[in-house]
Parts: C-alpha cells; structure tokens; sequence
C-alpha cells in the first residue's frame, strides 16, 4: 500500500519537474535558434525556410484540417473498433496541433508578405485585394478553426458542468470550417492541379458520406433512448441521458472498452 | 482473446507517440517562425562577402515597400532616378507618356561592403495603356556615398561588368552579360524553338503596342526557347514574375505572363525546352490587369531595346509581322494570327512528324 502511494507521488513528481526541464531546453533552443538566424548561413537558412512555409504552410494547414476531420470522424465513429478509435483519437488532436500551428505560419507569412493585411486577419473581405472574396473565406475558416480548436482543448470544462451539447455544436462547427477552407485554398492562391481539386472533392464526398452515416446513427440512437426512456421513471432518465446523450452505447462496445483499458493498465479484473 | 504479442501492450504507447509527433511539429514550426520574424523584424544582415544570393531581392514596389536591408534604400532609389531620367525617351516612344511610370527595381546580390550591386528593373506600362513593361538589368557601384548606375545598353554597364569583382557576377555569367549590354538590335539568335512542347499546336497572336506575341493552348507549359541564362525580373514573391532568358549571342527572350515560374536562381542556365512556367494572366509588374484567357507574352530583347520579331526564324517557321499584321509561313505553309500554329520542334526540315524533345519533369503543386 505505501509502496503504491510512494510511486504515485513520484508519478506525481515526475511530470511537473519534466514540465520545468522541457520549458527551460526550449528557450535554450529558442535562443539557440535565434542566434543562428543572425548569422549569415543561420539567415540563408532562415530565407530558405520562410520560402518552403510561404508556398506549403497553407497547403499543410489545410492538408492537416482535412485529415483532422477524417481522423475525428473515425474515432467518433461507431462502426470503428475500438482500439483503432484509440489511435484515431490521438491522431486527431496530433493533426489538430499540427495544422493550427501552420495555420499561424500560413498567416502571419500572407500578413509578412503583404498578401493580406492585418485587418484581414479579423475581418473577412475588407483587404481590398484582386481576390478579397476568397482571402475573406480564409479569414472565416480560419476563426472557425481557432473556435473549434480552442472548444476541443477546453473539451473537458464542457463535459464536467453537464454541458456536452454545448461542446458538441462548438465542435460540430468543424463541418463548416472545413468546406470554407477548401475554397479558399483552392481559390485564393495559386491555380491548384486537377489531381489536387479531384483529391479535395472527393475527400469531401467521403466525408459527406460517413457523416450522414453518423448523423443517422445518432438519429436512431437517440429514438432508442426515448423508447427505453418511456419504460423507465423519471428519476433513471435523467441517469440514462447523462450517460449519452448521444445514444446507449451497446453491451459489446463497453466490453472491448474495458478489454482495451485492461491491457494498459495491466490489472484483469 | 486471442491478440499479436505487440498487440498486448494495447494502442496507448502509439497514441502517446503520435501525440507526442504532433507536438513537436508545432514546436519545430513555431521555432521556424520565430527566426522569421526575427529577421522579418532586425532586416536581413548584409554578408561582407556578398554571400546571399538572391537573397538581398527588395522590393520597391510602391505597393509592397517592405524593409529591406540597411543601406540599400538609397540604391533602390537611385536606380529609379536613374531609370527614370534615362529611359524618358524610350518610355514617350513606347507608351505615349511623359511621366515614367516608378520603375520596380530588384537586387539579385549586393556586397554592401565593397560597395557592389547587381539587379534587373521594369518599367510597368501606365495603367490605361496594355504593353509590355520596358525591362533591363543594371550594375552599380559606389563611390562615396553615391551609386554609379549602369543599365544594360549602355557603356556605363560594360565598364562595370568588367570590374565587378567575381562575388557579385559570377565569371560564368559575364560573357552572355556582356554580350546582352552591347547586342545591337536586329541581330536575332539561330536556332530558337517555339516556347512549348514540340508537337502541339497553340494560338498566336501579334501583342498589341509592343513587337511581341501572345500565345496559350496546349498544356500551358512555356518552355524556354533556345539555351541560355534566365533572371527573374519584379520578383516579388517566389514563382511569379517576368522571366529574361539571354541566349549565347547576348538576345534574350522574355516571358511575361507566366506563373508557376521555375525556381532556379537568377543567372541560372537553363536547356533549350526546359520548364520556366506556365500561361496565366499574372502581371506582376503592375500595369493593366491582363484581359481574357491566360496567355504568355513573348518577345525579343536585346541591351538596347525590344528586337523586332519580324523575318526571325523559330522552329523553321518565318515570322512577319509587318505592317501590325502577323503571320508565320514554313516552306509554303502560312498561318495567320490567332490560329493555331503547330511546333515541330528543332526540326527546320519539311517533314510534318513532330519529334518531342526531352519532358522535363512535371511539377506538382
């Protein structure tokens, strides 16, 4: 027993002094980096770099948020085991990191270069450029994606005060966000190849499909709610809906649930 | 059940590492971005050495003025001054206008300290008047605190070119400079090829205002028209801009109107049909925006001023385009403007089998 609380507080110890030692090699390497550019190779590697970002950050933001939504549609989906929903899941807030990060390259580099203004970072279509209207979709599309992004990392406060709707429809936003952005990528910048709109298109299509999937599920899951939920009183109601809203999950899937987290604890019982 | 031996540790040390992947791409990216503004904010650092390469471009387009390198403000602007005193004449002539249009000037290499500098400007036609813009390259030196301004055509521009030390033009590049300074008007090179791929047949047509032609159809792919060394002019962002290819016999062709432009560096050499970009309506250097289809711009250059394209022979076919009306003839064919004009490649014969050169690789997006 005092063994286990032992390593729980070394457990407990151990990730707040990883937290000092990773902040701290990280301004190390900031200044490092920082000191480097000065330099006349560091500069030259510097210009490279911001070359490569201002043609790609774009094309990789929304590379990113295209497999971010496919990602987080394989992990919600019911139709996908659960072990590999596990792996989706992560994949989907990896991707998510990855194509905000670009996301703010992809912008501040359009601000730098002077193919946006600063107004267009808030303001949809007010740049006043040849393409404003396309450039405004980005603006939009991209504030839906800090939204979506900032709902999904506070995810946790939405679900603790009994709001999981509320969180739900934030990150459903999700559905906009993408197809907005699609058309700006494929308008705003440089003529995209056919291969590149038939990649999009049909990457849409997919989604629509898979979506309507889910959505339908959600559907009849909910109207087995209510028919459960007319048998049972009032009070175990409330218990049901609090489990899911979104449906009962079924016998089989709790029971590969528990399988899964039995293999990482390590505990069979 | 039945599962894999790594299977047995379950999916979370892979998700771990996906997640951790995740984060240190955006670390990584962040970094990069720093660095950006970094140099975004304190300028770019001039190499004593006059190490970068294309790397000094500034811009001084009244549009996009961004900070360039300390001390080259008041080369970008003695450039225009001089652009614009010298080239009066020649922009009355070939725009109808008194007042010269602000010359967009780059630097392709500056050695700040030995006080060297080497760039291309343009001169984008007023907007109400649809030209080409009237192009050059420059040498310049200091003394003192002032810049001796050589533009391509004149003495000024050979005198330099021979003293400009090795850093800032490479020996490889001199000759065909030199060559480009002095080439008289009227001297058209041998052995050009039509500007894409041998076997198609594209729509030509005379440009108006300006001895040039306008063509698009095909794959919109231009390539270049003969061998020889390219230089980006009103390189403003990368993969736009006007592109200068100076054959050995110190003509240039010029490519207006292209997008998706190669990304070799100024002065790079490039094959005969090689890819240099593709037909858009981009005109980077200001002027009218381009009406209608995309369509590239072709035309002859020498140092001194457009070369008339009229009797110049490309890819065995003849050009005229006397008297404001064009047509190309091949031993009794004739095609008139604005029909298509097939390319038989560097085959000056009779024989009406095309023969592809090389592809280039095709670029992606």
């Amino acid at each position: 027993m005092k063994h286990r609380e032992l390593s729980r507080q070394v457990a407990r110890a151990g990730p707040r002094r990883w937290k000092v030692l990773r902040a701290v090699l990280l301004c190390v390497i900031l200044a490092a980096v920082l000191a480097g550019g000065a330099t006349d190779r560091g500069s030259a590697v510097v210009i490279l770099s911001r070359d490569f970002l201002e043609f790609y950050s774009g094309v990789f933001a929304l590379v990113g948020l295209s497999a971010v939504v496919v990602a987080g549609l394989a992990a919600s989906g019911r139709f996908t085991p659960v072990r590999l929903r596990i792996l989706a899941q992560s994949g989907h807030r990896a991707l998510a990191v990855m194509s905000m990060s670009f996301l703010v390259v992809h912008v501040l580099l359009k601000v730098l270069e002077q193919h946006a203004t600063m107004l267009d970072v808030i303001v949809p279509f007010m740049g006043g450029q040849e393409r404003a209207r396309w450039i405004g979709l980005g603006t939009i599309a991209a504030e839906m994606m800090v939204l979506v992004h900032v709902g999904g990392v506070a995810r946790s406060r939405f679900i603790g005060r009994g709001r999981p709707w509320a969180w739900r429809v934030l990150h459903l936003i999700a559905y906009l966000c993408w197809p907005v952005a699609i058309v700006h990528g494929l308008n705003a910048g440089r003529a995209p190849k056919d291969w590149v709109t038939l990649s999009y298109v049909a990457c849409l299509a997919l989604v629509a499909v898979a979506a309507l999937i889910r959505f339908v599920l959600w559907l009849r899951g909910r109207g087995k709610v209510r028919r459960q939920a007319g048998r049972v009183t009032a009070r175990t109601t409330r218990h049901v809906s609090g489990i899911g809203a979104h449906g009962i999950p079924d016998e089989e899937f709790w029971a590969e649930l528990k399988h899964e987290a039995q293999l990482w604890t390590g505990s069979h019982r | 059940m039945a599962r894999p031996a790594s299977g047995r540790r379950g999916m979370m040390p892979l998700a771990r590492l996906i997640g951790r992947l995740g984060g240190l791409t955006a670390v990584l990216v962040g970094l990069t971005l720093c660095a950006i503004v970094q140099q975004e904010v304190t300028g770019r650092p001039m190499a004593q050495s006059a190490t970068q390469r294309s790397a000094a471009a500034v811009q001084s387009h009244p549009a996009a003025r961004v900070s360039g390198p300390p001390g080259t403000t008041p080369l970008i602007d003695q450039v225009q001054a001089t652009v614009t005193d010298q080239w009066a004449e020649l922009v009355h002539s070939a725009f109808g206008v008194e007042k010269v249009p602000q010359p967009d000037v780059h630097l392709i290499w500056v050695d700040q300290a030995g006080g060297w500098a080497f760039g291309t400007c343009a001169v984008p036609p007023p907007p109400d008047v649809d030209a080409m813009p009237q192009v050059s390259l420059f040498v310049a030196r200091r003394t003192d605190e002032t810049w001796r301004i050589g533009l391509a055509g004149t003495e000024d521009f050979g005198r330099l070119l021979r003293d400009a030390p090795e850093a800032v033009i490479p020996a490889e590049q001199r000759p065909l400079l030199e060559q480009y300074g002095t080439a008289k008007s009227g001297n058209p090179p041998k052995g050009l090829v039509l500007p894409w791929h041998a076997g198609q047949s594209w729509t030509v047509q005379s440009l108006a205002n300006t001895s040039g032609l306008r063509f698009a159809g095909g794959d919109g792919r231009v390539l270049a028209s003969g061998p020889g060394r390219v230089y980006r002019l009103c390189a403003h962002s990368p993969g736009r801009g006007m592109l200068l290819l100076i054959h050995p016999n110190g003509t240039a062709t010029e490519y207006y109107q292209v997008t998706d432009l190669t990304r070799v560096k100024d002065g790079a050499s490039v094959r005969r049909g090689e890819y240099l970009g593709q037909v858009s309506t981009d005109r980077p250097c200001g002027g009218p925006s381009a009406q209608g289809p995309a369509a590239a711009s072709f035309t002859l250059l020498s140092g001194d001023g457009a070369v008339s394209l009229d009797g110049v022979e490309i890819g065995g076919w003849t050009l005229h385009t006397d008297g404001g009306s064009f047509y190309a003839d091949r031993s009794g064919m004739r095609v008139e403007s604005g029909n298509p004009l097939l390319n038989f490649g560097t085959d000056p014969g009779r024989s009406s089998a095309p023969r592809p050169p090389a592809a280039p690789a095709p670029r992606s997006s």
